[in-house]
């Protein structure tokens, strides 16, 4: 409401008014809503306002589910591959080193034992292992909706018209112009399509600070990582459809992620990947 | 907006506003949330002695409860000569209430106006039925029978009386039909089944024990006669004293004996992509999946 | 179609006998990549005309739907949509997301029945998704339900959630609450 006096004063000209699926008609929400600009020039250029899902961008700032998902993320992909020998598994040992009674040294009966220099270990490090773990759907998707509710009530979340395409490649007119909307030190830029062309991409070829990333990429660590996160307005309407659709889905939010149910999938997942360099495991 | 303000997360969301940018190291979990593990004095550590304390132990008899332990109470009391001993045989059914019905009904994520089977309360999302464990469909119960409004055409696996004469006296129609595991199967994910590229399979007939029943009017089983099930309709209202709608209200024509979907003749593959459906020309398979007669099957 | 099957297995059997020489180690990429095809049976089929509405029917519901249009509520199975009343109060219980009351059932053990040597449980019923003055919500729940119950119950809250615990009272008499004001 604010937003919009204000818009009226500047003059804006594009509407708020968007469409937003199954709002609720809850008094106590009030609809976000951001600025739309876009990255033609330096400066800022407000084009209008637009409506966010109150359901995705005005959740609860549970810290809590935040921490949660990043620990995920951090934690699931680690692989333990150290594996140390046991007594059994080093080479050697079989004989017996030297009698067992009356040469007034200890019993033994390998040199591979563990309390030998050179022995194996008893209770080493057995790796594989894995620390890999779901999280329930419905904390991924509450996560990701507390980290757009954080960086849009942070003033972190900017909205742009469009990303694809852009005139300008320069990395000082890049730098001048994230500096001067006050975007922080590091910005990602998402879109709805996995492949970017024009100013963007040669720009953020050459500055590390600047990242982009397509919808299917977007989580939580991401967008906490970086202090500013610039959508696309393509983008914004597949995240917010993305998510309201696993919101509202017929399917219970506590499905089961059972290795069973996923082996075909995942060991076939290469099957079309070949690489003339590395033979394949067979 | 100041309305919006009272609720406690708008006023959490205002010192997010004012805080400085939260980063990842700021994300933490609420306070006792995880509680780390408590130091074990030496006194009272008990790691260390199980493998040969609990296998050299005297325990007591199988199944032992309580009491003598050379006598349990399961052999003083004999009851049942083996219990359970039927649990890897027995058929299960899905209860399924008529006030559940309803309510899926109310809330629209089942038509009313269309025939009612297994496929239908699947694709609700909101029963689970496994073959691979025995269960064999739905059971419907009588549990909200008082005031079952819906003139529906359900097909369930097991039904009670109660359940029958509700359905009935609101002016439906219900048959209890058999499944065998390969079309129920097919029945409960359509889809899976369609996009894997299986044929739409037949129903066989069911097994010897449960012919019985599917033949009995009564139950209004799908091999009974229609004309033996209509002379039960009227007779069950005229016992349970309720009146029955003058005029037909279902008129869609039943499923014939062996077809598990409605209007989708057996032995044809449907391409979903296409939206096409085709059915083989090969002689054999033809009159393999027209003869109506079902297979023996034994299960 | 079962002797056609007969000479594949034959065929595949055959060429095994021949492979046996060769290690797998020796060509790995030959059995890694997709193997030769196997020779298809070309069974002939017929394109069938189909009312196609029947295979849309079996697919399954993948959005919870919306509530179609009743002509008067309670519904048959006593269902009721929120009405205008519940946007005058000074909070408001927002409805699941397949449009029932967000009350939930939870059982959390007791102390030790010293007779029985059982654990005794208490039931709770936890009221979530309410907005605004939580503590309202809590004190005319209080007042209705002991005004039901005689007898008092008790409640807990959490404010930024959004939830309420309560002890001692029956989900339908929290669920007649909800009804009366509206939600």
């Amino acid at each position: 409401m604010f937003l919009s006096q204000l818009m009226r004063q500047s003059g804006a000209s594009a509407s708020a008014a968007r469409n937003l699926w199954r709002k609720s008609e809850n008094p106590f929400i009030s609809t976000p809503q951001a600025w739309l600009t876009d990255l033609e020039q330096v400066e800022e250029k407000k084009r209008g306002i637009i409506d966010l899902h109150p359901d995705v961008f005005r959740v609860a700032p549970r810290l809590d589910i935040l921490h949660r998902n990043l620990t995920w993320q951090k934690v699931y992909r680690n692989v333990q591959m150290t594996k140390m020998l046991t007594k059994a598994e080093m080479p050697g040992g079989g004989r017996k080193p030297w009698p067992q009674k009356k040469t007034g040294r200890a019993h033994v009966g390998s040199i591979r034992q563990p309390e030998f220099i050179h022995g194996g270990f008893a209770n080493g490090v057995r790796g594989p292992r894995t620390w890999f773990y779901m999280l329930p759907d419905a904390i991924r998707l509450q996560g990701l909706c507390v980290a757009l509710t954080l960086k849009h009530a942070q003033d972190d979340l900017h909205i742009v018209e469009n990303m694809q395409d852009l005139q300008n490649g320069d990395p000082k007119f890049w730098q001048d112009l994230c500096e001067s909307r006050n975007w922080g030190y590091s910005v990602l830029m998402i879109d709805d399509s996995d492949v970017i062309s024009g100013g963007l991409a040669e720009a953020q070829e050459q500055l590390a600070w600047l990242n982009c990333m397509p919808v299917y990429g977007l989580n939580c660590y991401s967008i906490i990582k970086y202090d500013t996160v610039v959508l696309s307005k393509n983008a914004l309407e597949k995240i917010e459809q993305r998510l309201l659709q696993h919101l509202h889905r017929a399917k219970p939010l506590n499905l089961k992620y059972r290795y069973q149910d996923y082996k075909e999938k995942i060991l076939n997942e290469s099957r079309a990947e070949e690489n003339p360099n590395m033979p394949p495991i067979v | 907006m100041s309305q919006a303000l009272r609720s406690a997360k708008e006023r959490a969301l205002q010192i997010v506003e004012q805080a400085s940018k939260i980063r990842i190291q700021d994300a933490r979990d609420n306070l006792g949330a995880r509680t780390s593990g408590r130091q074990v004095r030496k006194a009272n550590n008990q790691m260390g002695h199980t493998q040969g304390a609990l296998e050299r132990a005297a325990k007591p008899p199988l199944g032992w409860i309580w009491g003598d332990f050379f006598r349990p109470w399961q052999r003083m009391f004999p009851g049942e000569k083996h219990f359970n001993a039927d649990i890897n045989v027995r058929r299960e059914y899905i209860p399924l209430s008529l006030i559940e019905l309803t309510r899926l009904i109310d809330l629209g994520w089942i038509d009313p106006s269309k025939p009612i089977d297994i496929s239908t309360l699947c694709r609700t999302q909101k029963f689970q039925i496994n073959p691979n464990i025995r269960q064999y469909g739905f059971d419907l119960t009588e549990e909200g029978a008082d005031s079952f409004p819906y003139a529906i055409d359900i097909e369930v696996q097991y039904a009670t009386q109660s359940a029958i004469a509700a359905v009935e006296k609101a002016g439906g129609r219900i048959r209890t039909s058999y499944y065998d595991v390969n079309a129920l199967e097919a029945a409960i994910d359509p889809k899976k089944w369609f996009e894997k590229g299986n044929v739409v399979p037949q129903r066989k007939a069911p097994p010897k024990t449960l012919i019985g029943y599917y033949m009995d009017a009564k139950n209004r089983g799908y091999l009974a006669d229609e004309s033996d099930i209509e002379n039960n309709r009227i007779n069950l209202a005229n016992i349970r004293g309720y009146k029955l709608p003058d005029h037909e209200m279902v008129t869609e024509p039943l499923k014939t004996v062996d077809q598990v979907f409605h209007g989708i003749p057996a032995g044809s593959v449907i391409s979903l992509a296409d939206k096409k459906l085709y059915s083989p020309t090969n002689e054999i398979h033809r009159e393999y999946y027209s003869k109506q007669v079902a297979d023996k099957q034994y299960s | 179609m079962f002797s056609r099957r007969l000479i594949i297995r034959a065929a595949q059997f055959s060429t095994s006998q021949s492979k046996k020489t060769e290690k797998l180690w020796e060509n790995p990429w030959k059995h890694a990549l997709h193997q030769q095809e196997q020779p298809r049976t070309s069974a002939k089929v017929l394109e069938v005309p189909i009312d196609w509405s029947y295979v849309e029917r079996l697919m399954p519901i993948e959005i919870i739907p919306d509530v179609p249009k009743h002509e008067t509520y309670p519904t048959p199975s006593g269902w009721t949509p929120p009405t205008e009343a519940a946007k005058t109060h000074s909070y408001y219980v927002r409805r699941r997301r397949d449009h029932m009351l967000p009350l939930y059932l939870e059982r959390k053990r007791d102390l030790l029945n010293e007779k029985t040597l059982d654990f005794d449980y208490v039931e709770l019923v936890v009221l979530r998704n309410v907005d605004g003055n939580i503590f309202d919500c809590e004190n005319e729940l209080r007042q209705f339900v002991e005004a039901q119950l005689d007898h008092p119950i008790a409640t807990h809250v959490d404010e930024l959630k959004g939830r309420i615990k309560i002890k001692g009272a029956p989900r339908k008499i929290i669920e007649q609450f909800l009804y009366s004001k509206g939600f």
